[in-house]
């Protein structure tokens, strides 16, 4: 295998009854590049996403990330090797603080959290760390703030920190502009582009423009099938990639 | 232990365990469709015992007084959940659990206030006497009666489950309670009507039971938790798997407790049968309750999609 | 550092500890050590309810099988006198060793469920154990056990005084509420609130879900058998009732009254649930009746339970870290 693959995922199944939702999907991933997924609503890239974080098991298939089986690996332990996710549907600690979200991620990864009589504000280390990477979020003005007080935009900036913080090698974002207003998703394209090179990207988007602006390669789902994988300028010619997703679009 | 025995405790199980059949359905329909854990089924199940008692020495006919108390504690069952309970579906299970534990207390006093901690209830005369069904075999005529209640209202619950519009309706909304609401069906009125008709399902258990157990209160808490065993095995929301978890958990439970001292006599010394036999007995059934959840965790007959 | 929880206020801290001290020996002083005794059931239940609010309040996880632990404690520490051992740090050591493992297998297997069926499988757990002394004769059965002697601390503490097992229990209590109270500002206790809040979240930052909250069970567990042991020493007696799945009822009761995720909702509610219930019996048979109201008003309008209420009426301060 390549030595510059991060992660291979090879012939993955996944049926929900009748339905097909992973169609003998087989992808990589590429070191320091940003692989966008794209397809129509119900193409299953959501399914695929989980099945590679780990929430759904897939039905046959294997999963090889930086040269390890992690198929049966369950979700925290792949997180430990570095493969994180953030979430379509922000999934945050809403009763915890801006700060103290991000402090959690890096709490995961820095030490052991059995740890039952030293109070955690006194560790400054984590205080520091979770600072830093809301300085790069842009979210440092907020730190205070309950997490359930952002704005939309700026939960959907901190759904993308949180997964950032626990320093995975591989991020796999669901949607992370979803819902976010002009700005913030500017915000966001921004983060990742700042990101690339640095962490290992694979992206899930409906926003064309920003697909085409991010990604080093794109793979195009279309019914739990991939029909194409190849740069922006290739799938943007792709017949196929264009009867069935583009051309509706461009309509 | 000869076959005989055996036979009548077999018969004694099938007997139980439709009375449970009662309880349990009624239970799988609330949990399964409303989502609503419900504590105080067992203490309509007292309630119908009760009224029983009380009409049954008012009306001096048993099945009179039968008939009267299912009907009162139907509309018991209706009344607490247009009241009450509706505001409880929407909340989460812990406050369900509190709120209808809370109901157990407040239930529980009325009926002492009310009619005193018992009430003495017999089995109609002319069931009093045994029947020959082998052989040496007796049986106590009026349990053959409770397992006729059982076996016929278990057969009319499932022509209104299977049959009847009502039935497609309460089985959409176990199914999928959002897609049975979007398609016009009243909510409202079916969850009142099923919580009636579970009501109802728990006098008749309570008024077969009470000749046997003793009528008092806190008879309900004893067999509401047979009943969660019961529904837990069977799957929730699944009238078919009440069924078959009730006739198992009847069966575990009283064969258990004369099997099992048994055969521990048999195998083990006497010292230890006596202390074990009874003990392990007693827990059969949370073992099997645990043995069902390890190899299919939403149970046997899973009602929810 | 936050030295107390922001959710109890100053003064119902320094009012409780003033009471706590003075009370009794004001009662004392008085010659009414029967209430005393009333005291100390109290805080016995206060310490059991505490316990059972780190896996229920700050945890999520509806347990029904909370007595089970508590009545293994104080099966434990009434074995053992029985058998004529005495020795207080022996028998309270067993009471929670034992609920301990009870609690570790308990756990292990309950928490591989979720939701309903794990309230059931707790209740069923419970239920099993409580059926299973019943038919324990050697210790009892259904009739329970009598202890003839309490349990010897040694340092000439006679346990039979009240006022001394009083200040004995208080210690405890103080101990079990420090203890909880490191626990939750850990790094293990930030992990738990992270549970509660969404435990699909945490594990995808990385936390062994499962394992936090089996260890977080087993500590709820060891408590309770701590208040069991405790309990039996009170009472010179102990039956399964205390076991029942009834008595796990009335210790979320008390959690839920006091306040859900609270350092001390556990006690708060333990006094109040017991002290309506000794006020209103007073009056009528039926206090039952009227707790049931009771209970049913606050899940109804306070589903935060009485600290709920109480911050309510003060500035309503949101819950805010410090930095």
């Amino acid at each position: 295998m390549n030595a510059s693959v991060l992660l291979q995922v090879q012939d993955l199944v996944k049926n929900f009854g009748a339905l097909r939702a992973t169609d003998h999907v087989s992808l990589d991933v590429l070191h320091g590049e940003i692989h966008a997924l794209i397809g129509p609503n119900g193409a299953g890239k959501t399914s695929l996403v989980a099945q590679l974080s780990g929430h759904l098991k897939p039905d046959s298939g294997r999963i090889v990330f930086d040269q390890q089986d992690i198929t049966e690996m369950n979700t925290h332990s792949r997180v430990q090797h570095g493969l994180a996710r953030s979430f379509q549907i922000t999934r945050l600690f809403k009763s915890f603080s801006v700060i103290d979200n991000i402090a959690l991620s890096v709490q995961a990864r820095s030490g052991t959290s059995f740890s039952f009589w030293r109070p955690v504000r006194a560790e400054s280390a984590l205080v520091e760390e979770a600072m830093a990477v809301l300085q790069e979020l842009g979210l440092q003005d907020r730190a205070h703030d309950l997490a359930s007080e952002l704005s939309h935009g700026e939960q959907r900036i901190l759904e993308l920190g949180l997964a950032l913080a626990t320093e995975p090698k591989l991020l796999l974002l669901d949607e992370p502009m979803a819902g976010a207003g002009p700005v913030e998703s500017e915000r966001i394209l921004n983060l990742i582009l700042k990101l690339r090179a640095k962490v290992s990207i694979l992206l899930i988007e409906h926003d064309m423009d920003a697909v085409f602006r991010l990604a080093d390669r794109i793979s195009v789902l279309v019914n739990g099938t991939l029909i194409a994988t190849g740069t922006p300028e290739k799938i943007r010619h792709n017949p196929l990639v264009i009867a069935a997703y583009l051309g509706e679009e461009h309509a | 232990m000869t076959g005989i025995l055996i036979l009548e405790q077999a018969l004694n199980g099938l007997q139980f365990g439709l009375m449970l059949f009662l309880l349990a359905s009624g239970l799988t329909l609330v949990f399964g469709i409303m989502d609503m854990i419900n504590l105080a089924h067992g203490a309509l199940y007292m309630v119908g015992a009760f009224f029983t008692a009380w009409l049954v020495q008012l009306t001096d006919s048993f099945w009179l007084g039968v008939l009267l108390a299912v009907l009162l504690t139907a509309v018991v069952g209706m009344l607490l959940e247009a009241t009450l309970l509706r505001t409880l579906y929407a909340r989460d299970h812990l406050s369900q659990v509190l709120a209808t534990f809370a109901l157990i207390l407040i239930i529980n006093e009325s009926v002492r206030m009310i009619w005193g901690s018992d009430l003495p209830l017999s089995a109609p005369q002319v069931l009093a006497g045994p029947v020959e069904l082998l052989p040496g075999l007796l049986y106590s005529s009026y349990r053959l009666v409770i397992i006729g209640v059982g076996l016929g209202i278990a057969l009319l619950l499932f022509l209104l489950v299977t049959r009847t519009r009502m039935g497609a309706w309460v089985r959409a909304g176990a199914s999928n309670r959002e897609m049975a609401m979007a398609m016009g069906i009243n909510i409202r009125a079916l969850f009142t009507g099923v919580f009636g008709i579970g009501a109802a399902l728990c006098a008749v258990a309570g008024a077969m039971l009470g000749p046997l157990l003793a009528v008092q209160v806190g008879m309900g808490e004893n067999i509401l938790i047979l009943a969660f065993v019961v529904i837990v095995i069977g799957g929730i929301g699944s009238v078919w798997g009440a069924f078959v978890g009730a006739i198992l958990v009847g069966f575990v439970d009283t064969l258990g407790r004369t099997l099992l001292p048994f055969l521990f006599r048999e195998v083990f010394s006497p010292q230890f049968a006596s202390a074990a036999g009874p003990a392990v007995a007693s827990i059969a059934v949370y073992v099997l309750m645990a043995v069902v959840l390890f190899v299919r965790p939403q149970g046997l007959f899973s009602g929810r999609s | 550092m936050r030295a107390m929880n922001p959710k109890t206020p100053l003064w119902a801290w320094l009012f409780g500890v003033a009471m706590a001290i003075g009370l009794p020996l004001v009662l004392h002083a008085l010659g009414q050590d029967f209430y005393i005794s009333m005291l100390s059931r109290m805080l016995i239940y206060g310490i059991a309810a505490c316990s059972l609010n780190l896996i229920l309040g700050y945890g999520g996880l509806v347990s029904f099988g909370h007595a089970a632990f508590v009545g293994i404690g104080a099966y434990m520490v009434g074995i053992l006198i029985t058998e004529g051992v005495t020795n207080g740090w022996l028998g309270f050591a067993a009471a929670m060793g034992v609920s301990a493992l009870a609690a570790a297998i308990i756990g292990a297997i309950s928490l591989r469920t979720r939701g309903v069926y794990f309230i059931m499988i707790t209740l069923a757990f419970a239920q099993m154990i409580y059926y299973l002394v019943n038919s324990i004769k050697a210790y009892g059965g259904d009739e329970g056990l009598n202890i003839k002697r309490r349990s010897d601390f040694g340092f000439g503490l006679d346990l039979k005084n009240d006022l001394t097992f009083y200040f004995v229990v208080l210690l405890v209590l103080v101990l079990t509420l420090l203890l909880i109270s490191r626990i939750m500002h850990s790094r293990f206790g930030r992990v738990i609130h992270a549970l509660r809040d969404d435990d699909v979240r945490a594990e995808s930052i990385g936390f062994a879900a499962y394992r936090y909250k089996w260890v977080l069970f087993v500590i709820a567990g060891t408590l309770g058998g701590l208040s069991g042991a405790l309990m039996v020493n009170h009472q010179n007696y102990v039956s399964p009732n205390l076991m029942h799945w009834t008595q796990s009822g009335i210790l979320m009761v008390m959690v839920i009254l006091g306040g859900v995720g609270t350092l001390a909702g556990g006690l708060w509610g333990a006094l109040v649930l017991l002290i309506l219930e000794d006020v209103i019996a007073e009056y009528t048979l039926h206090w039952q009746f009227y707790v049931g109201w009771i209970l049913l008003a606050v899940i109804l309008l306070a589903p935060k339970g009485l600290s709920g209420l109480v911050q309510k009426f003060r500035s309503p301060a949101r819950t805010k870290d410090s930095a």
